[in-house]
């Protein structure tokens, strides 16, 4: 029970000890852990001829339900589309319709009539499409002001926005830039069987985009005043925020064939009930070949009408369906074909050298 | 067989009772000229003519850059990468309005990428600079002011005398004046040199060596002429960083400071090598730039024509483009310019094809690996407290790829440390061992029991037990001599003069500590001897510098006494001498020469009467060297008085001699007193094969690699041993090529030199058409050959006119052994094979003569053995033991390999999907060069969302375990034959690339647009087809790799699942900051994508269509046409790998090969 003595002891035996425990502590022996040893516990997935066909049959059961669920989805969506750029054109100017478009004196109301196919359910979404137009031009696209759009402070920043930045007299436009110049501006008005349809533009541009992107304080200013005019005019007294079709129109769209959500009808179409749209043709995709149409659809969960989606995943689970058979079969037939594990592996032969 | 031949040269130069003063004299005549215009004036810093000769300071700096010149130095090392530069350009000009991309996203990665480098570079740097300081400002004594004073290390000048004591490491470069003992010598280590712990003795000058006090130097003054600094170590100095060990002290002259010193000198870079997996990946770059050049170009073009069709006729086409109003960049007027330009745009654009972070990531892969090669616990060897150590890290793959080991014998299949086996005394044959090599060959005759001694090698391995422990050194056991029982023996005279010249002649250095003596000895042959001799009761117990004292059990009273020896001189060793002698004077006042050498030399130099056992001797020397053992003659002679005076005299007068012949008046003198010898008998040592050898060759020649033994050895030696080590084996045929033949010995004798070469080129020539004539007759019996050719006929053999057929025949057989090989030879051997076949060689040596081959070969592995650090200086990977080669091959090798090359593939496949995208997306831009995705997407790709997982493949991937790479030594052909960075195979995850890139754009591009996406009827817009797209991209690179990792841990896991998961909080991140700093990622996710079902349909299908063609590939591959490896696998996975047969024997390991070969070109 002494103290001192149980230290002396200790200390002794650390003396004796101590040559081997220097060695132990200076040794260069590499510290044991699995993961310096390269030896962690590993799950080692290899494809067995199990685990193909399961999981060629599980990628099969799965899409093939989503496929057929989306291409229910996408049938039950109505869709009417409509194209006018041609129609919309007296038959007088059918051999220059660019003429016809950049003429102010032509009258550009045109009238179209077509069936309602099936019911449609409110809400009805307008949308114009656009062919051959490319908003995703590294040039166009470029050629916006974000902080302009964003706050009356920085009206003038309009440096990418060139060539539509400034006016004659160097004040800054606003909104500036060849996207918000070029800004659509046919309009569509709907009546079913002689009755007018009111359409709706709310919530047809993003709320980020309303709220953050383009401010409540920024008023269009010297807006289309140069002496080409690109496309819609802006009412200069609307805040850009109020402003949806700039809106939905800045939003660039990322292929050439886009669709626009220009508003929607918040009645039921009945089917075969005769709809007349009232269509000012103002726009000009004739210099450059681009269709114009007219779509009406409903939605979905999916969204609009597109069968690929469907299509595709019937086709892809069918695809591993096919696959899982003819694996399956091939194991069958040939069980163990040319990579035989005993025909490579080094077996004990007897006719080895030290035997 | 004289012990070390290598070794001798450079220690005797070291060693030398001699030498300090010869190295001068013998320089005489040049001092003056060129490189030997050193002037030293001792104790006489501050002399106006020392002044003048402005020597450098003892300052050292080994840093490769200073705080001053880091910045651009460094900048510039990285910018020699072309890759690197081309990045650079593209960084500058993206600040123009070129750029399809914001200039600091292409900034920002660049600066990541090589501000990690230059931080590795620095952190180097700044170890290097600390290690400088620590040295710098070590103190030592200098004499300055009439005292001996401290003073830094730095601040030593030429010309100062210090004071160096016991343990401390030498400031400088010295010139030794005086030590402690009277007769200035001093013993120094070279540990810090050369790892040589073995102690070396230096020798003052005797005007010098009564300097002993403070006072004596004050009168002292005196000018030293010498050689210019150089690199050549092995001269009269003590060097800087070499250690005063067993002496108290000495005084000595600086003569060389700072990075004059030798060991600065010698401080010089290893040749960088390069591995051929990464001289291919080069090549796959260009293949890249110029695709990428390709599509740029195409693009351009459409560009061009679209643009150019804006304006016709004065109608504006794409009127919303302003095309009246525009800049040169989309000039109508001017397409060719604006085409020109904006295939500089597509440069950039594209330039995601080019992996940016490519080299890092594989720099940090190396470096990882290299960590797991230095840790691994099985290649540690106990012993000597070594692990294996990666000096380089940019070879690992190129383990995995070896197709020929060129190998050293001694110290590197044997352990260098040699063990007195036997002893032949005065005719009868002592020594019942059973070497190695016996065993083989009894083996190799199937009579295991009728070789060697009667007793078998089982008595002898129980005679161990009876030991208690094994000696070092010493493995001789024979009951007749032993435990003082030889003065029984017949001849015990002739046993005691024997084990009396093993005890004194010799330059051993006994170490006495606790009772226990032990020897630093300069070679281990030579401690082999002295040990003998102390376990047969002849215990040298101390040297002084004019006698030495033996421990010897007395003849008749059977008890100890100790005896004294007078030591006159010492003859030394020297490989043209071939023996060394001493005189000594023994306590019965009689002069006696003894004597020990090779038995070329000796036996002619023999009295009349002294061969008695001339016949009996040769006959046992004879068996020795068949049996693998190092033999030498032991001789002595009695001098009378007068003829030992008339000699020394001369032999005095050559010692002095300043002429230029100086050493050979020496040799002369010493042969006149080195004959008329008296036969003693011989002596057999064992330089043991080390644990396992045979065995790793056996898997290494299973794995299919070519072994060439380069040896100095004799060629029956060099053939025993190679049946001992399994390089030969039983039923393999034999063509030896030589020149002993008798019509060139005839020529020989007449001395015609160059009738001798010509006669010898004809029947070298001649040889080797035989051989291949015989290796053409035998190829359908699948006999494997052996080739074994002697030095001189390798010299002829490596001729221009030879090599090539030389070549031929030796590649095509399976073992190779040089004997009698030169370093020389070696290093041209190896060149031979590397620029000959083509195929990746591995050098593997442990000693200074091994240098030249370890640095020619492809890889270098240095065996850290008992001969110091040179080899594994100048090694790439340095290990213990030669068994360890297996693992580091088979094993990390393979895996290393398999790593890098997947990784690669990967890699590229991973930035050929994502920049074809662009180009797709291009398509539908009519080319404008507008990217399809955000900027900050772009520049994160290849640094956040994929190149965790692309790194963890490389560190951790394994496609079988360890164990199971040792157990199927085939897998290694994988490597040797290239299969998984073929071309075929890289061109396959191209395409896959490519495939998947096509997958994931018109996929997506069909199922979203142009309809609603959502419910709300919000349509797809260019925001949300590149957030879906990139989506897509991520979820589709990381799940292929995924797919084509073998290995998954936590690790991978957390990687692979982790980098997709981020990529989503990236963009939550990211698209809540202001809409002027994400632009078109705000809210992307959380308001237009994520919401939509669509979003997550158009992402599965995009990534499991990708993800389908490699996974049926793979499916129906490792199936049908599996590599090694799946086979492997698929044995672990069905168990059946557990039923082990335990000594798989190499059969027929060529036919495997072969039809592994066909089944790979079939697939």
């Amino acid at each position: 029970m002494d103290p001192n003595g149980g230290s002396s002891s200790a200390g002794a035996a650390d003396g004796a000890s101590d040559p081997a425990a220097a060695r132990r502590r200076h040794s260069k022996k590499p510290k044991y852990s699995r993961f310096t040893q390269q030896e962690l516990p590993a799950c080692k997935p290899i494809l067995t001829p199990g685990w193909v066909i399961s999981s060629f049959i599980f990628v099969g059961i799965i899409f093939i339900p989503i496929g057929l669920a989306s291409l229910f989805a996408s049938e039950r969506v109505v869709e009417i589309v409509h194209r006018y750029d041609k129609d919309c054109v007296p038959a007088s100017y059918r051999n220059d319709m660019l003429a016809y478009i950049q003429s102010n004196e032509t009258n550009k109301t045109c009238t179209r009539t077509f069936l309602v196919p099936k019911q449609m359910k409110s809400p009805v979404y307008i949308y114009y499409q656009l062919d051959n137009f490319y908003q995703n031009h590294r040039r166009y696209v470029k050629s916006r002001s974000d902080k302009q759009l964003r706050s009356r402070a920085s009206e003038n920043d309009t440096s990418s926005c060139d060539p539509e930045d400034v006016t004659a007299n160097k004040s800054a436009i606003v909104p500036c830039g060849l996207i918000a110049w070029s800004l659509f501006n046919d309009t569509y008005g709907f009546s079913v069987n002689n009755t007018l349809l009111g359409v709706s533009k709310k919530n047809i541009a993003w709320k980020s985009d309303q709220q953050h992107k383009f401010g409540s304080d920024v008023y269009p200013k010297n807006f289309q005043s140069g002496g080409l005019i690109g496309g819609a005019k802006l009412n200069s007294s609307i805040p850009l925020s109020q402003q949806v079709d700039l809106i939905v129109w800045m939003r660039t769209a990322a292929l050439p064939t886009f669709r626009k959500l220009y508003g929607k009808i918040e009645v039921d179409l009945e089917a075969n009930s005769e709809l007349t749209v009232v269509i000012e043709n103002n726009y000009n995709t004739y210099s450059f070949g681009g269709k114009k149409k007219l779509v009406l659809s409903t939605t979905s969960w999916i969204g609009g009408k597109n069968d690929f989606l469907g299509i595709a995943y019937i086709t892809l689970g069918g695809l591993s369906l096919f696959l899982a058979i003819s694996f399956l079969l091939i194991y069958i037939i040939k069980p163990r074909p040319l990579g035989d594990p005993t025909f490579l592996s080094w077996n004990r032969n007897p006719a080895g050298h030290f035997n | 067989m004289v012990g070390g031949t290598g070794r001798g040269i450079r220690f005797s130069k070291l060693y030398s009772f001699s030498c300090v003063r010869s190295s001068f004299r013998e320089d005489r005549s040049q001092i003056g000229q060129k490189g030997y215009t050193r002037v030293v004036h001792c104790n006489d810093p501050d002399d106006p003519e020392a002044v003048q000769l402005n020597y450098r300071g003892n300052y050292v700096s080994t840093t490769k850059y200073t705080a001053v010149n880091f910045l651009p130095k460094s900048l510039f090392e990285q910018f020699r990468r072309v890759a690197n530069i081309y990045f650079l350009v593209v960084a500058c000009v993206s600040f123009s309005p070129l750029a399809p991309y914001s200039a600091l996203s292409v900034l920002a990665p660049l600066l990541v990428v090589i501000g990690a480098t230059m931080a590795k570079e620095a952190v180097e740097d700044w170890r290097r600079r600390k290690q400088d300081i620590e040295a710098n400002n070590r103190r030592v004594q200098v004499y300055r002011n009439n005292s001996f004073c401290k003073a830094k290390w730095k601040d030593l000048r030429v010309g100062d005398i210090v004071k160096v004591d016991k343990d401390e490491f030498f400031p400088a470069d010295l010139f030794l004046l005086s030590s402690s003992y009277e007769d200035g010598i001093c013993y120094v280590e070279t540990m810090n040199l050369d790892g040589e712990t073995n102690l070396k003795l230096k020798h003052a000058l005797e005007e010098t060596s009564s300097l002993q006090d403070e006072k004596s130097f004050q009168q002292f003054k005196a000018v030293i002429q010498c050689e210019d600094p150089n690199e050549d170590l092995y001269s009269f100095i003590l060097l800087r960083d070499s250690k005063l060990r067993n002496t108290d002290y000495i005084h000595g002259v600086v003569i060389f400071t700072g990075h004059d010193t030798k060991v600065m000198q010698n401080a010089t870079d290893p040749p960088s090598k390069r591995s051929k997996i990464e001289r291919r990946m080069d090549k796959i770059v260009y293949i890249l730039f110029s695709t990428l050049v390709l599509i740029s170009f195409i693009g351009s073009v459409f560009f061009g024509t679209e643009t150019r069709k804006d304006i016709s006729g004065g109608k504006y086409r794409r009127w919303y483009l302003r095309p009246d109003d525009t800049t040169v960049f989309y000039d109508p007027q001017r397409p060719v310019l604006a085409a020109f330009l904006h295939f500089l745009t597509g440069l950039m654009l594209y330039g995601y094809l080019i992996p940016i972070s490519l080299y890092v990531s594989i720099e940090i892969v190396k470096v990882l690996q290299s960590i797991f090669i230095n840790q691994d616990q099985d290649m540690y060897y106990e012993e000597t407290d070594k692990p294996a150590h990666a000096r380089t890290s940019n070879l690992n793959e190129e383990l995995g790829q070896i197709d020929t080991i060129l190998s050293d014998k001694t110290g590197t299949l044997t352990c260098n440390s040699m063990e007195f086996v036997k002893c032949s005394i005065a005719g009868t044959a002592y020594g019942r061992g059973m070497t190695e090599v016996e065993r083989a060959l009894a083996r190799r005759n199937d009579r295991p029991h009728e070789v060697g001694d009667a007793s078998s090698d089982l008595l002898g391995d129980g005679d161990e037990m009876d030991l208690g422990k094994p000696i070092k050194g010493f493995n001789f056991r024979d009951e007749r001599i032993m435990h003082g029982r030889w003065v029984n023996e017949p001849h015990a005279d002739a046993i005691q003069k024997f084990f009396r010249v093993l005890a004194i002649c010799h330059t051993a250095i006994p170490d006495i500590n606790e009772g226990e003596i032990s020897y630093e000895a300069e070679s281990p042959d030579e401690a082999a001897f002295v040990i003998a001799a102390r376990e047969l009761g002849f215990e040298f117990f101390s040297r002084k510098q004019t006698c030495i004292s033996l421990h010897e059990l007395d003849h008749e009273s059977g008890g100890k006494v100790d005896r004294t020896y007078k030591l006159l001189h010492v003859l030394e060793f020297k490989s043209s001498r071939k023996r060394m002698s001493v005189i000594v004077r023994n306590p019965e006042n009689q002069l006696l020469l003894l004597s020990k050498g090779a038995d070329s030399v000796m036996f002619e130099r023999l009295s009349k009467e002294g061969r008695m056992f001339e016949a009996q001797t040769r006959e046992h020397i004879r068996n020795y060297a068949e049996a693998g053992l190092r033999t030498l003659v032991l001789a002595y002679r009695d001098l009378d008085e007068e003829e030992y005076k008339a000699w020394e005299e001369e032999f005095s007068r050559a010692k002095t001699s300043v002429a230029a012949d100086h050493d050979a008046l020496v040799d002369a003198a010493c042969d006149k007193i080195e004959r008329d010898l008296i036969l003693l008998g011989a002596t057999a040592v064992e330089d043991k094969l080390q644990k396992g050898v045979p065995e790793c060759i056996d898997r290494l020649a299973q794995a299919g690699i070519k072994i060439w033994v380069l040896t100095g050895d004799k060629m029956e030696t060099a053939i025993n041993i190679g049946y001992a080590c399994s390089l030969l084996r039983q039923g393999m045929k034999q063509i030896v090529i030589t020149l002993d033949s008798q019509d060139i010995d005839v020529l020989r004798k007449q001395g015609d030199k160059e009738a001798i070469a010509k006669a010898s080129c004809e029947s070298i020539r001649k040889q080797i058409r035989e051989g291949k004539s015989q290796l053409i007759s035998a190829k359908e019996n699948s006999v494997s050959f052996a080739l074994i050719i002697d030095g001189e006929s390798l010299s002829f053999a490596l001729n221009k006119n030879l090599e090539k057929s030389f070549l031929e025949l030796a590649i095509d057989c399976a073992s190779v052994i040089c004997c009698r090989s030169s370093p020389k030879q070696k290093a041209l051997v190896t060149r031979l094979v590397k620029m000959g076949t083509g195929e990746t060689t591995l050098a593997i040596g442990d000693g200074a003569n091994d240098v030249g081959m370890l640095q020619e070969a492809d890889i270098g592995v240095g065996v850290s053995g008992v001969e110091g650090m040179q080899a594994v200086m100048s090694s790439d990977f340095a290990i213990a033991q030669f068994r360890f080669l297996e693992r580091l091959l088979l094993v990390h090798g393979h895996w290393c390999y398999r790593r890098i090359s997947m990784m690669i593939c990967y890699f590229f496949y991973k930035n050929i999907a994502f920049g074809f995208t662009l180009f797709w997306f291009e398509a539908y831009a009519s080319f404008s060069g507008q990217p399809a995705y955000n900027d900050w997407y772009m520049s994160f790709y290849n640094v956040f969302f994929t190149s965790l997982p692309v790194i963890a493949l490389g560190v951790f991937d394994q496609d079988v375990s360890a164990r199971l790479c040792l157990k199927y030594p085939l897998l290694y052909q994988e490597g040797v034959q290239n299969i998984l960075f073929s071309w075929p195979r890289i061109l396959g995850w191209m395409s896959n690339g490519v495939i998947s890139s096509i997958i994931i754009f018109f996929f997506t591009t069909k199922s979203i647009i142009p309809q609603a996406f959502r419910r709300d009827g919000q349509v797809t817009d260019f925001e949300v087809l590149g957030a879906t797209m990139y989506t897509s991209v991520v979820w589709a690179v990381n799940c292929q790799i995924a797919l084509s990792i073998n290995y998954f841990t936590w690790i991978q896991h957390f990687f692979i699942w982790g980098s997709i998961i981020f990529w989503y909080i990236f963009l939550v991140i990211y698209g809540s900051l202001s809409p002027t700093v994400s632009t078109t990622a705000y809210r992307v996710l959380v308001e237009a994508c994520a919401p939509s079902v669509l979003y997550w349909l158009a992402t599965l299908l995009g990534v499991i269509s990708t993800l389908l063609p490699y996974f049926s590939y793979r499916a129906f591959q490792t199936r049908f046409r599996p590599l090694y490896h799946d086979i492997i696998q698929q044995k672990r996975s069905e168990g059946l790998e557990t039923d082990d047969t335990p000594n798989e024997l190499p059969h027929r390991v060529r036919d495997k090969i072969q039809h592994l070969k066909m089944g790979l070109r079939r697939s």
